[in-house]
């Protein structure tokens, strides 16, 4: 993963400069403009590939119980899963949601 | 009740898509329809802010709320419920107005933001927002967002953008509605 330092520096060289449509009229952005416009495309590019990585491979998020509501089985299946464990005794639906819930975890 | 057109902006390779002219008393409500919004960058979301008269930049207090609704092209996820991802409490960022927008070529977001009574003094300004998008991971996305700018302030300008790189294409029509 890259750090923020790179992020910076990347977006910075794919943009050398930066422009703004003000009321149909494109204005290139001042320094401090720029400035700050490429440290929040950073600071996002940055934050996303954290939680791409996360969703991907699990961790501690503050986004965890959307990562959850995402990972679960479908309400059908979760309903499958707990009649065949009825039936069976087995803990299908169980171990289904404690497998999201430890991959996604809260922080 | 009718739609009034006011005027058109249209983003080329832009950081952002300001409106600083034409948002005032003359009506009780405006409408921005954002139609095929194209970020430069996959993955990204389209927001908005505003500005208080007088006041200087895009960091007015929000409250908001957040709902989304999915369905994708394999036909094998759907889902509508909140997300707390998305929403502000008195936050003064950009307002998320739909999220994790592609960038393929074909890609893109279309909506509408409902701003109320901007010019009021008395009352904090209301907005509703319904949009549509081709989320990156090739969902259908929806987008329901509400809340008010927690000022009392007239607000009088609006910037859309992406949180991340430029709007390659896609244009906004302001209209008032009285």
């Amino acid at each position: 993963m890259a750090t923020l330092a790179q992020w910076k520096k990347q977006i910075k060289a794919q943009n050398s400069s930066l422009t703004k449509m003000v009321d149909g009229v494109s204005i290139e952005l001042t320094s401090a403009e720029y400035k700050k416009t490429i440290d929040e495309w950073a600071q996002s590019s940055f934050d996303q590939e954290i939680a791409a990585n996360i969703k991907e491979n699990g961790g501690k998020s503050p986004n965890y119980a959307q990562y959850r509501v995402e990972a679960y089985p479908s309400i059908g299946d979760q309903l499958d899963m707990q009649y065949h464990d009825s039936v069976n005794g087995t803990t299908t639906w169980a171990d289904a949601i404690a497998t999201v819930k430890a991959k996604y975890a809260k922080p | 009740m009718g739609l009034t057109y006011i005027s058109t902006a249209t983003a080329s390779g832009s950081a952002s898509l300001d409106i600083t002219s034409g948002i005032d008393s003359t009506y009780n409500e405006y409408q921005f329809h954002f139609v095929n919004m194209h970020p430069a960058t996959d993955n990204v979301d389209f927001t908005f802010q505003v500005n208080a008269s007088g006041g200087s930049g895009f960091n007015e207090t929000i409250t908001s709320t957040a709902i989304d609704i999915y369905h994708n092209e394999a036909d094998g996820a759907t889902s509508l419920g909140y997300n707390g991802a998305l929403d502000q409490g008195q936050g003064t960022g950009y307002q998320k107005l739909v999220y994790d927008v592609g960038a393929d070529s074909d890609q893109s977001c279309s909506g509408v933001v409902t701003l109320y009574a901007p010019a009021s003094t008395t009352y904090v300004k209301h907005f509703v927002t319904n949009t549509n998008s081709s989320y990156s991971g090739n969902y259908t996305m929806q987008n329901l967002m509400a809340g008010y700018i927690n000022t009392t302030t007239a607000i009088d300008e609006i910037s859309f953008k992406f949180d991340s790189g430029n709007i390659d294409s896609g244009s906004i029509h302001m209209y008032g509605v009285g």
